[in-house]
C-alpha cells in the first residue's frame, strides 16, 4: 500500500531541475518518465454531488427502510394481480365478509378475506394499490413537467410576464377541482384517465410556484449571469443550467406530492367520484371499509394500513432525500 | 406611503383575479352535465321553460353573466336553485360553522405543529426527532374520512361502552361536540406544519448568525426563542394563508361525518345538484377568501421578515 | 364525569379561547338562540340541543338522513320534506296507520257519484299558526297555484288528471266543450273543477272516477296554503326557513338549522292534540350512516335507518330491528331504441339472467322481495300482486342459465349480433349502494350470459338528464308509488310520456291504460291492469328486479311509529315512554 502510494506520488511529482551545487550527479537518477499504467489511477474516489447524496441517503436507515418497503409494495402491486387465482370482480357470494386467511369449503383461500360481495380482498387490495400508485405517479409526473416549465419560464423572464403568469396561477387555485373532475368524467369515458387529467389541470401550480421561487433566486447567481454573458439562449439556460439546479428541490417535492395525489383520489372516492367500479383503488377500498369497519374491521384496516404506510414511506423518503440532497446539511 | 401603494396594487390584482375566476367558473358550471330542474317526475316543457325563466337561465350566457356581475357588485350572489334561498344567506349562516371549526383546527395545528417541529429540529436524529416526526407523519398518512370515523367510533361509541361516558358523536353545539371534529380536521395541517417547521428550523440553525449567537454563549432556548424561531416560522406563515382558506371555507368530509352545517357540505352538494348560483357563489366566496388570505400573509410577511421590503418585487438576495 | 372529560379535552384545544378572540361571534344560533325563541312556553328545557333523549321528557330525536330540500307543499317532491310536512300541515284528509284516508281539515264530506263531485265540510276552529282560520279558499288558492305551469310544481303533472280542468290549466290548453258544459252545470265559475262554496265548504269534481282520490287529498301537494301568508312571504321564500312556513298541523317548526337539524313542537291548539303523545321531535339530518348508527348506539338518537350490516349486528345483539315496505320497485330501464336492446328476447334474457333472490340474500340482505311482476306488493296490501301472480321464473332449476343464455343469443342473432357486439354501460347514481348493486348485476351478466358491461356512476341530476334525453343503454332506476293503486306504476310506459325513458311504444298498452283510467267496474279494471302487467312482462321495456323493504330501529322508549309506503315516517300515532 505504501509502495503504491509512493509510486503514485512520484508519478505525479514534477521533474525538478537539480541545483548546480548538488553533489549527486545527474547520472544518479534514472528518468522513469510517466508510469503508463498508473498515471490514470485515481487515489481517492472523487465524490460527485449525487453520489454523496446517495451515500448519505443510504446511511439514513429510515429512508432505506422506506425505499425497501416501496419497492416491495410496487412488486406486490405488480405481481399479485397477475398471479392471483381470482379476478378483481369475481364474486363468491357463498362466503362474503370473511376474515383474513379464510379458506372456503370449495377450497378457495382468501388471504385478506373477502368483501361483502365475496370478492377476494388480497387481489383487490393489490390491484387497488396499483391503481392508486399509477394515478399518483402519473399525476405527479405530469404536474411536475407542466409546473417546472411554467415556473421556470415565469421565474426566468420575470417582470410583467411573471406577473401575469402568477395571476393565472391564482385563478387556477381558486377553481374547485371537483367541478373539473365532474366535467371531465362526463366528457371522457374512462375514469382513471379523466381523474389524472382533472387533477393535473389544477395540481401543477404547486410545483410551478416552487420552481419559480428557485429560479428567481438562481438567476441572480454568478454562473447564470456568466452563461448569459456568453450568449446562451434562454432555452439552453433553463434546461442546462437552471433545471439541474432545481432537481433536488423537485425530487423532494415529487415524493411529497405522490401522497397528496393518493389522498385526492381517496377523497374523490369518498364522495363517489373516484375510479369507476368495480375497479378497486385504495381510496374506494378504504371508503367501503369505513362503512363496515365496526363489524369487519379488517376491511378498513387493510387498505388504511397500505395507504398509511405508503404515505409514511413517501414522506419519510422525502425527508431523507431532502436531508441528503441539501448541501447545507452535509455532515 | 410605499406600503399603501403596494397594498393598493395587490388589491387591484386581487380584484382582477377574482374577476377571471368568476368568468371561468361561470363558463365551466354551464358545461356541467345535468339539469337542476329534473326530478323523478317528468315535467312539461311549459313548466321547464318557466323555471328557466325564473332563474334567468333562458337568457344568452353573456347576458346571464352581466346580470350576475351586476348583482355581484351590489353584493347579491343570487338565489340558490335547490334551496330557493339567497346564496348570501346560505353562506352567512353556514360559513360561521366552517370558520369556527377551521380556526380551531388551524390554531391547534399551528401550535402543536410548530412545537413538534422545533423539538424534532433541536433534537435532530434522536428518538425525540423520530417520535415527533412519526406523530406528524401519521397525521398526514390517514385520510380524514378514516380519521373522522375512527375518532368518532373510539371516543364516542367505545368510550361510552367501556367507561360509561364519551364525547358526543355529532353536532356542533357545546364544547364537547367540537372536540372530535377539530381533532379530525387538524391532523393533516398539524403534520404539514411540523415538518415544515423542522426543515426550516434546521436550515436556520445552520446559519452563521446562529453560530455567532452560540459562540457568544447564548443558551439554546434563547437561540431558538429569540433568533431562530422568528426566521424558521416564515415558511409556516406562507402556507397558513392558503391553508386557512381551505380549512375555514369548509371541509366536506369532517362536516358530513359530524353532521355540521358548514359551507363544505353546501358546496359539494351544489356541484352535484347543478345548483349553478350556489356553485358560483361559493366559488367566488372561496376565491375572495383565498386571495385576501394570501394578501394578508404577504403583508404579515413583510412585518415578520426584515429582509423583505414590500415595495420592491420580492427577490431572494 | 362526562362534563369533566369534555372540559379537559376542550382545554386541550386551548385554541378555542384564541378563536373566540380572533373572530367576534363564530358561534351562530347553535346553542344560544334555540332557547331565546321558545314557542309554546316550553322554555323549561334550557339548551334542549344537547339534552339526551333519556331525560328529554316527551321529546324524541330521529334521523331524517337529509335536509328537507323544499318545505313548500306546492313544490315539494322529496320524501324527506313530505315526512316533515305531514306533521306540520294537514290536508283535507290525513292517512291513518294503515294508509286509509281519515278526516283532516275536512270533518266530513258528501260524494255524488253521478257528477263525481265531493263536497267537503271543513273543521270549525282549525287555524294557521298566525291565528287566521283555515278556510276553503286556502285550498282553492293552493290548487290554483299548483296547477299553474309557471309555478313549476313537479307533481302537478301527476295529479292534474284527477281534477276536472286541471290538465288543461296545467298545459295551457283549451277545455273541451263537454268539460266546459260540465263545469258550468256544476256551478263552477272558472275553468277548473274546484271552488269554495263558503268559508268552510269546498266543492271538488274529479275528472274520472278515481278510487284513491281521498288519499291524494292527504298528499302534501294538495295541502292548503293561505294566500295572505304565502304572498307576504313570497312564493320563492315560502318554505325555506322556519318562519317562512304557514302551518296548521299537529306540530309547528320551532327551529331549523339547515343541513343539521330541525325541531318540531307539538301544536297545543291542534284539534287532535289530546291524542298526540310526542311533545317534541328533533329531526337530525345525518347523511353518514356510520354517524347515525354511532349516535343510536350511544343513545343520542331514538330512530335511525339501518344498512344490512348494522341490522345484522343489532339483531345479533338481541335488539328488535323493524322493517317496512317503502313501496318502491327497482328495475332496469332498457333503451329500446338501441340496437340489440330493441329485441325483447335480449331484454328478457338480461332481466332473467340476474338471480334476484341471490341479490336480495347477499347484497340487499333484508326482507326485500324479488320481483316477479312490476307492481310491488305494497300496492293494495299485496292483493293486486297476488292476482297477477308470478309472470316469469327467476331462477332456473339447478342454477342452470343455459336456457336464458340461449334466449339471449337467439335475440341477438335476430339482430345480427353476438354477445361481443353488445357493448353498453349501465348508468347509476353515485354512492356505495348503487355501486354494489351494479357490480352484482355486472358479474351476473358476465357469468350467466358471457356479456361484459361497464358501470358508470354519475350525479343524480346527470343521470336524470341522460334518461330524459334517452342518452343511455341501461339504467338502474326505482319508482315509488304516489297513490295506492297499481296505476301509479302501470301508466309509466305510455308512449311519449315524460316518465317513459325507454322509448317503448305499444298501442295496445296505451289503449289499455286509457281504458282502465275511466273504468269504474273494479273487476273489469283489474282485468285490464293485469293485462297491462302481462304486456310489460312480455315486452320487458324494463326488467323488474326487486321490491324494496327497509330496516330501521327505534329506541326502547319509542313505539308506534308509522312507516308505510305512503307515509314514510309519521310520529302522530307514536308513544314515547
Amino acid at each position: 500500500m505504501s509502495n503504491a502510494k509512493n509510486a503514485a506520488k512520484a508519478a505525479f511529482e514534477p521533474e525538478k531541475t537539480l541545483p548546480a551545487d548538488c553533489d549527486l550527479g545527474a547520472e544518479a537518477f534514472a528518468h522513469v518518465g510517466p508510469d503508463a499504467e498508473r498515471r490514470d489511477e485515481i487515489v481517492r474516489p472523487s465524490i460527485s454531488y449525487w453520489r454523496d447524496a446517495m451515500r448519505r441517503l443510504m446511511q439514513n436507515k429510515v429512508a432505506v427502510a422506506c425505499m425497501v418497503f416501496l419497492v416491495v409494495l410496487v412488486l406486490f402491486a405488480l405481481i399479485v394481480p397477475l398471479v392471483s387465482p381470482y379476478t378483481m370482480s369475481e364474486q363468491h357470494l357463498t362466503h362474503p365478509n370473511k376474515p383474513m386467511f379464510f379458506r372456503a369449503e370449495d377450497g378457495h383461500l382468501h388471504v385478506f378475506g373477502t368483501d361483502d360481495l365475496g370478492r377476494d380482498l388480497f387481489m383487490r387490495l393489490w390491484l387497488g394499490t396499483r391503481t392508486s400508485l399509477y394515478i399518483a405517479v402519473s399525476v405527479v409526473v405530469i404536474n411536475l413537467l407542466i409546473g417546472v416549465i411554467y415556473g421556470a419560464l415565469a421565474g426566468y423572464f420575470g417582470g410583467w410576464i411573471d406577473n401575469i403568469m402568477m395571476r393565472f396561477i391564482e385563478i387556477i387555485i381558486g377553481i374547485p377541482y371537483l367541478i373539473i373532475v365532474i366535467l371531465l368524467s362526463m366528457i371522457m369515458k374512462s375514469g382513471v384517465t379523466s381523474l389524472i387529467i382533472a387533477y393535473a389541470i389544477v395540481g401543477w401550480v404547486g410545483s410551478a410556484r416552487l420552481t419559480r421561487g428557485q429560479v428567481l433566486s438562481l438567476r441572480t447567481q454568478e454562473f447564470i449571469i456568466a452563461a448569459h454573458a456568453l450568449g446562451s439562449s434562454p432555452w439552453r439556460l433553463i434546461t442546462r443550467h437552471i433545471v439541474p439546479n432545481l432537481l433536488s428541490v423537485l425530487i423532494v417535492n415529487l415524493t411529497l406530492a405522490i401522497p397528496s395525489a393518493i389522498f385526492t383520489e381517496a377523497f374523490l372516492s369518498y364522495i363517489g367520484m373516484g375510479v369507476p367500479l368495480p375497479h378497486p383503488s385504495l381510496g374506494n377500498l378504504a371508503q367501503e371499509g369505513t362503512l363496515r369497519f365496526m363489524f369487519y374491521p379488517q376491511q378498513l384496516l387493510l387498505p388504511a394500513v397500505v395507504i398509511s404506510l405508503t404515505m409514511l414511506s413517501f414522506n419519510m423518503l422525502g425527508d431523507g432525500l431532502r436531508d441528503a440532497l441539501d448541501p447545507r446539511l452535509r455532515t | 406611503m410605499a406600503l399603501l401603494s403596494y397594498i393598493l396594487k395587490r388589491v387591484g390584482y386581487a380584484a382582477l383575479t377574482v374577476f377571471f375566476l368568476m368568468v371561468l367558473t361561470f363558463l365551466m358550471m354551464q358545461l356541467l352535465p345535468g339539469n337542476p330542474f329534473l326530478g323523478d317526475k317528468a315535467i312539461s316543457q311549459v313548466t321547464m321553460d318557466a323555471l328557466y325563466a325564473k332563474y334567468g337561465l333562458d337568457k344568452p350566457l353573456w347576458e346571464q353573466f352581466l346580470i350576475y356581475m351586476n348583482n355581484f357588485l351590489h353584493g347579491d350572489l343570487g338565489l340558490s336553485i335547490k334551496y330557493n334561498r339567497p346564496v348570501n344567506s346560505i353562506i352567512a349562516s353556514s360559513f360561521p360553522y366552517s370558520a369556527e371549526l377551521g380556526i380551531r383546527a388551524l390554531i391547534f395545528a399551528a401550535c402543536f405543529g410548530v412545537g413538534l417541529g422545533i423539538i424534532a429540529a433541536i433534537k435532530r436524529n434522536t428518538a425525540w426527532d423520530s417520535a415527533a416526526m412519526t406523530l406528524a407523519v401519521i397525521g398526514v398518512s390517514i385520510p380524514s374520512f378514516i380519521m373522522g370515523a375512527l375518532l368518532q367510533y373510539l371516543f364516542a361509541v367505545r368510550f361510552k361502552a367501556w367507561f360509561g361516558f364519551g364525547l358526543p358523536t355529532m353536532g356542533w353545539k357545546d364544547e364537547a361536540t367540537k372536540v372530535l371534529p377539530t381533532l379530525a380536521l387538524c391532523f393533516g395541517t398539524m403534520a404539514t406544519v411540523a415538518r415544515l417547521t423542522r426543515t426550516s428550523m434546521l436550515d436556520v440553525l445552520g446559519q452563521d448568525y446562529i453560530k455567532t449567537a452560540r459562540a457568544k454563549g447564548l443558551t439554546d432556548s434563547a437561540i431558538v426563542g429569540r433568533h431562530a424561531l422568528r426566521n424558521a416560522i416564515l415558511p409556516v406563515v406562507t402556507i397558513l394563508g392558503p391553508t386557512a382558506a381551505t380549512l375555514l371555507t369548509g371541509t366536506f368530509v369532517v362536516e358530513s361525518i359530524f353532521n355540521i352545517p358548514g359551507l363544505g357540505q353546501f358546496f359539494v352538494k351544489s356541484i352535484r345538484e347543478n345548483d349553478y348560483t350556489m356553485i358560483a357563489g361559493t366559488t367566488v366566496f372561496y376565491g375572495i377568501f383565498l386571495v385576501v388570505a394570501t394578501l394578508v400573509v404577504d403583508i404579515l410577511y413583510g412585518f415578520i421578515d426584515p429582509r423583505i421590503k414590500l415595495t420592491g418585487s420580492r427577490r431572494e438576495s | 364525569m362526562k362534563k369533566l372529560v369534555a372540559l379537559v379535552l376542550s382545554l386541550l384545544l386551548a385554541t378555542s379561547l384564541l378563536a373566540g378572540c380572533a373572530s367576534p361571534s363564530p358561534t351562530p344560533d347553535a346553542g344560544g338562540e334555540a332557547t331565546a325563541a321558545p314557542t309554546q312556553g316550553q322554555s323549561a328545557e334550557p339548551t334542549a340541543t344537547d339534552a339526551p333523549p333519556a331525560d328529554g321528557g316527551k321529546s324524541i330525536v330521529i334521523n331524517l338522513g337529509q335536509e328537507p330540500p323544499e318545505m313548500n307543499t306546492i313544490l315539494t317532491t322529496s320524501t324527506g320534506s313530505m315526512n316533515v310536512l305531514r306533521h306540520i300541515v294537514d290536508g283535507l284528509t290525513i292517512l291513518d296507520q294503515n294508509d286509509n284516508p281519515i278526516p283532516g281539515v275536512a270533518e266530513s264530506w258528501d260524494y255524488d257519484a253521478e257528477t263525481l263531485t265531493y263536497t267537503f265540510h271543513l273543521r270549525q276552529g282549525a287555524a294557521w299558526n298566525d291565528g287566521s282560520p283555515v278556510t276553503a279558499k286556502d285550498f282553492v288558492f293552493a290548487w290554483d297555484t299548483f296547477f299553474t305551469p309557471e309555478t313549476g310544481a313537479e307533481y302537478a303533472g301527476t295529479w292534474a288528471s284527477l281534477f276536472l280542468g286541471a290538465s288543461e290549466k296545467l298545459n295551457a290548453a283549451e277545455l273541451s266543450a263537454e268539460n266546459k258544459a260540465l263545469l258550468t252545470a256544476l256551478g263552477y265559475e272558472g275553468n277548473v273543477g274546484w271552488k269554495a262554496i263558503d268559508e268552510s265548504t269546498l266543492q271538488v269534481t274529479m275528472a274520472f272516477p278515481c278510487q284513491y282520490f281521498l288519499s291524494v287529498l292527504a298528499f302534501p301537494s294538495t295541502m292548503p296554503v293561505p294566500q295572505a301568508g304565502y304572498e307576504t312571504i313570497g312564493a320563492t321564500a315560502y318554505g325555506t326557513e322556519k318562519e317562512n312556513i304557514m302551518t296548521n298541523g299537529a306540530y309547528t317548526i320551532a327551529d331549523w338549522v339547515h343541513e343539521s337539524y330541525m325541531v318540531l313542537k307539538k301544536n297545543p291548539s291542534y284539534w287532535d292534540a289530546a291524542n298526540i303523545d310526542v311533545e317534541e321531535i328533533r329531526i337530525e339530518m345525518i347523511s353518514d350512516t356510520n354517524t347515525a348508527y354511532n349516535a343510536f348506539v350511544s343513545g343520542e338518537i331514538d330512530m335511525i335507518g339501518l344498512n344490512a350490516e348494522q341490522s345484522a349486528q343489532l339483531t345479533s345483539e338481541g335488539k328488535e330491528v323493524l322493517h317496512y315496505d317503502d313501496g318502491s320497485a327497482w328495475y332496469f330501464e332498457y333503451n329500446t331504441a338501441q340496437k340489440g336492446l330493441n329485441n325483447k328476447k335480449v331484454r328478457k334474457a338480461l332481466t332473467l339472467a340476474v338471480d334476484a333472490e341471490l341479490f336480495i340474500s347477499t347484497v340487499i340482505k333484508n326482507s326485500s322481495t324479488a320481483a316477479y311482476s312490476f307492481v310491488p306488493p305494497a300496492i293494495q296490501g299485496g292483493s293486486f300482486a297476488e292476482k297477477v301472480g308470478k309472470l316469469y321464473e327467476r331462477i332456473p332449476t339447478d342454477g342452470d342459465y343455459s336456457a336464458v343464455k340461449a334466449l339471449f343469443e337467439e335475440g341477438l342473432a335476430e339482430e345480427g349480433m353476438t354477445a361481443a357486439d353488445l357493448k353498453f354501460v349501465i348508468i347509476t347514481d353515485e354512492g356505495d349502494t348503487a355501486a354494489k348493486n351494479c357490480a352484482f348485476f355486472q358479474e351476473q351478466w358476465k357469468t350467466h350470459l358471457g356479456l361484459d358491461v361497464e358501470i358508470q356512476q354519475m350525479t343524480y341530476q346527470n343521470r336524470l338528464e341522460r334518461m330524459t334525453n334517452k342518452d343511455f343503454s341501461v339504467v338502474m332506476a326505482g319508482w315509488g308509488p304516489d297513490y295506492n293503486d297499481p296505476m301509479t306504476f302501470l301508466d309509466l310506459f305510455v308512449s311519449g310520456s315524460g316518465n317513459n325513458h325507454t322509448s317503448y311504444a305499444n298501442t295496445e298498452y296505451d289503449a289499455l291504460v286509457a281504458q282502465a283510467l275511466f273504468e269504474s267496474d273494479a273487476a273489469k279494471r283489474d282485468e285490464m291492469l293485469i293485462a297491462i302487467e302481462k304486456i310489460i312482462a312480455e315486452d320487458m321495456p324494463i326488467g323488474p328486479i326487486y321490491n324494496r323493504r327497509r330496516d330501521y330501529i327505534t329506541s326502547d322508549r319509542l313505539t308506534g311509529v308509522v312507516r308505510t309506503a305512503f307515509d314514510d315516517m309519521n310520529f302522530r300515532w307514536a308513544k314515547v315512554a
